[in-house]
């Protein structure tokens, strides 16, 4: 009577741990337009609050720090086409990485010439000042132009897309049927590993 | 508690990787082959208590139950929480493969402390006492292996201070909450299977 209810408790917990499972910070972008938007999370949905964010260009170089508010988001605004690796830590050991691709930015940046941001800045309002945007009819809109306003509009359509992919990828998904292998695989190796040292003293 | 890769200096994880690999090695050496099936439940049992998750203020917790494994294991809890602690990262992806000589050493050294410091109390014929002691072995060992993790990251370059207090602060409630564990889980072996303490004291007494 009290081994199988010693039994069944086990079953039990295995069955329960299936709801409150595995946390692992997830780290995720997108970009919607120029702006790129970051979320970071506990695998269980918890948001990551005031997690520090480094945002990285593709030579390594940091290029910005950022903290997430309280529903563990935050964004940047980006002002040339490259990679951007986003890093977060909650400083407790839990750290993850994202690689925003320069695809996702819209192709009207200017690329990167391995300057940081307040600099860029510095430069496209000088730019700005300089060479006015020329204004234009609808006769005569550039082929770029026009591309540039196709891409942004796709971008917005396609971002709350994105956004659900991602985050249906970070779901964990088959903790139960991974905590059943675990078990599996301690109880066989154990057992082999048993196995073995009962060969070895036979042998003796 | 669970260190991801890329987190600790090299030379942490080398010192991590020698510490744990001696633990594991000691535990090996020192297992024997009637013990293996108990080794294997609490390897099970320690694999699955990490994935229960607390939220808990800026971070989430989680259970470890090193202090249950250490009562009843002493060194043999090194290869049982190294075995977790792999398939963990292999499984769940949860904490580093590279890391994971630190994190072993962080959480087992504690269950052997606990089987030194509480062990010879939970195996006594006074009820109160051993409850008291499994308890105590419970709440210490989380906190210990906070305390041990806050460690490893201040040697890799962050503040100790401010993780140190970050982490037990946030594995105190989980601290209470594995001494009532603990300690429940060890008075319903004394009364279901005694021998499984009983085993260990006739090889270290």
């Amino acid at each position: 009577m009290n081994k199988s209810v010693f039994v069944l408790s086990i079953i039990l917990t295995i069955f329960f741990c299936n709801l409150l499972f595995a946390h692992k910070i997830n780290l995720y972008a997108y970009a919607e337009g120029k702006k790129v938007f970051i979320r970071g999370y506990f695998r269980e949905g918890s948001p990551a609050k005031n997690a520090s964010i480094e945002v990285f260009t593709s030579d390594g170089k940091k290029a910005l720090d950022l903290k997430t508010d309280e529903k563990g988001e935050c964004f940047f605004e980006a002002p040339f086409r490259t990679d951007f690796l986003i890093k977060i830590d909650t400083g407790d050991g839990h750290s993850a990485e994202y690689l925003l691709k320069s695809s996702e930015l819209p192709s009207d940046l200017p690329p990167y010439k391995g300057t940081f941001f307040s600099e860029i800045a510095k430069q496209t309002t000088n730019e700005q000042l300089q060479n006015p945007p020329k204004t234009e009819t609808a006769l005569s809109l550039s082929e770029e132009r026009l591309r540039a306003i196709v891409e942004e509009a796709v971008e917005r359509k396609i971002a709350p897309l994105r956004k659900m992919v991602l985050e249906i990828e970070a779901k964990e998904g088959a903790v139960f049927e991974k905590i059943l292998a675990g078990i599996g695989i301690i109880w066989g190796f154990f057992g082999f590993y048993l196995f073995l040292r009962m060969k070895i003293k036979k042998e003796k | 508690m669970h260190i991801a890769e890329g987190v600790l200096s090299w030379w942490v994880l080398t010192g991590g990787g020698v510490a744990g690999g001696t633990g594991v090695a000691i535990g090996l050496v020192k297992m024997k082959n009637e013990e293996i099936p108990k080794v294997a439940i609490l390897t099970s049992g320690f694999f699955i208590a990490s994935l229960i998750h607390i939220p808990i203020g800026v971070t989430s917790a989680h259970l470890v139950l090193n202090g249950l494994t250490g009562i009843l294991l002493g060194w043999l809890s090194f290869p049982a929480i190294f075995i977790g602690l792999t398939l963990q990262a292999l499984l769940f992806q949860f904490g580093g493969l590279t890391t994971l000589g630190v994190n072993t050493f962080n959480m087992a050294i504690p269950a052997v402390i606990s089987f030194y410091l509480f062990g010879w109390g939970v195996k006594r014929e006074n009820r109160f006492l051993s409850l008291v002691c499994a308890a105590l072995a419970g709440g210490s060992s989380v906190l210990l292996s906070a305390i041990l993790t806050a460690l490893s990251l201040s040697l890799s370059g962050k503040a100790f201070n401010e993780i140190a207090i970050a982490l037990v602060g946030a594995h105190l409630p989980i601290a209470i909450a594995e001494s009532i564990i603990t300690a429940v889980t060890v008075g319903f072996l004394r009364t279901v299977k005694p021998e499984i303490f009983w085993i260990r004291r006739t090889e270290n007494e």
